[in-house]
């Protein structure tokens, strides 16, 4: 698992525990055209901005976005 | 740990209702401050986590309506006194109010179920199964639901056409129910699909409160069929009652858990 799909996927599991979370994941790497695996530091605006509504959902809007910057700055963005 | 008491809180309080409810010998008096009781407690848990959401947040409205459902129910108990579907001690008048509540409430608390039900759909969140075994559970959702307050329902609406005002509040409640009940699957399907997060705690817990709405409608046919004494009915009522207001209390504050518990972590880095 390359680090990017591990920080990605290791904060979304805390909230939508592992069987969701790798779900979404595989669902935004096939929409990209991609699998999982083959996820890279490019795709982080992709899969971010794919993860927002989710987060946005589940968690509203103010929350969502801090996820989302956490992401972002454990990614080193 | 926490989310763990919270999901215990309700049990315990219906395990003393049982204690206190098998040494009681007015039960009414115990009820009379009971089902307010826990209808403001679903109610404040409710608002508890419709004020950490933002206004838009498409959850935000769910909770507002869950809200107001047993915000509205409580305002009848207030203004006019508790009753139960087995008891109509009410004037004409007073049912014909109280009637019109019901069904104000039961608008807002299934507008409220339906958006809960569908926010995995808002999401994009994958519920667990294939198409076919999905569209199994909710199919059976509708028939369990149909089955146990369908047919209750049909008499209630007859009687009320018959001209019976006592009734009208039965049918609001009868309706609500019905299609709450129908929204049980998608809300379960959410909280297995979430299961092993954070997030699995408010679904598994407001899942457990419609389940034990739907005992709670289940518990009066089965009276019915059983020639049980209207104080067992109604005290077993009153349990599932204490449960789903308890479960929805639970749930509200779950919710607002997690995303306190968020903030604190994004607070922590920063």
């Amino acid at each position: 698992m390359g680090p990017i799909l591990a920080v990605v996927l290791d904060e979304l599991t805390h909230y939508l525990g592992p069987h969701a979370a790798k779900k979404t994941v595989d669902n935004i790497a096939e929409k990209l055209g991609k699998r999982t695996e083959e996820l890279g530091r490019k795709d982080v605006p992709d899969v971010l901005g794919a993860l927002r509504p989710t987060l946005r959902t589940l968690l509203g809007a103010e929350r969502g976005e801090e996820v989302l910057a956490k992401i972002t700055r454990e990614l080193g963005g | 740990m926490k989310y763990r008491a919270l999901a215990l809180a309700p049990l315990v309080a219906g395990l003393a209702l049982i204690l206190v409810d098998a040494h009681a010998t007015d039960h009414a008096s115990i009820y009379a401050w009971l089902v307010p009781t826990v209808k403001a407690v679903a109610a404040l848990g409710s608002i508890a986590a419709a004020i950490r959401f933002q206004r838009g947040d498409y959850l935000r409205l769910a909770w507002v309506l869950t809200a107001s459902c047993y915000a509205l129910l409580l305002l009848k108990d207030v203004l006019f006194g508790t009753g139960s579907r087995l008891m109509h001690p009410f004037s004409d008048s007073v049912a014909v109010l109280r009637g019109a509540l019901t069904l104000l409430a039961n608008a807002g608390g299934v507008i409220g179920a339906f958006l809960l039900a569908r926010a995995w759909q808002v999401a994009g969140i994958f519920l667990p199964g294939s198409k076919a075994t999905q569209r199994l559970v909710f199919a059976a959702g509708v028939a369990v639901s149909l089955a146990i307050a369908g047919r209750a329902a049909v008499q209630d609406v007859r009687t009320l056409i018959a001209g019976d005002p006592q009734i009208l509040v039965i049918v609001a409640s009868d309706l609500g129910d019905i299609l709450s009940m129908i929204l049980i699957a998608p809300v379960l399907l959410t909280a297995i699909a979430l299961r092993g997060g954070l997030l699995a705690w408010p679904w598994t817990l407001m899942a457990s409160a419609q389940i034990a709405w739907l005992f709670y409608d289940a518990v009066g046919g089965l009276g019915n069929a059983t020639g049980a004494s209207v104080v067992t009915v109604r005290s077993i009522e009153e349990l599932f009652r204490l449960l789903a207001c308890g479960f929805t209390c639970a749930s509200g504050v779950a919710q607002r858990m997690v995303m306190r518990d968020m903030r604190s972590a994004s607070r922590r880095r920063l």
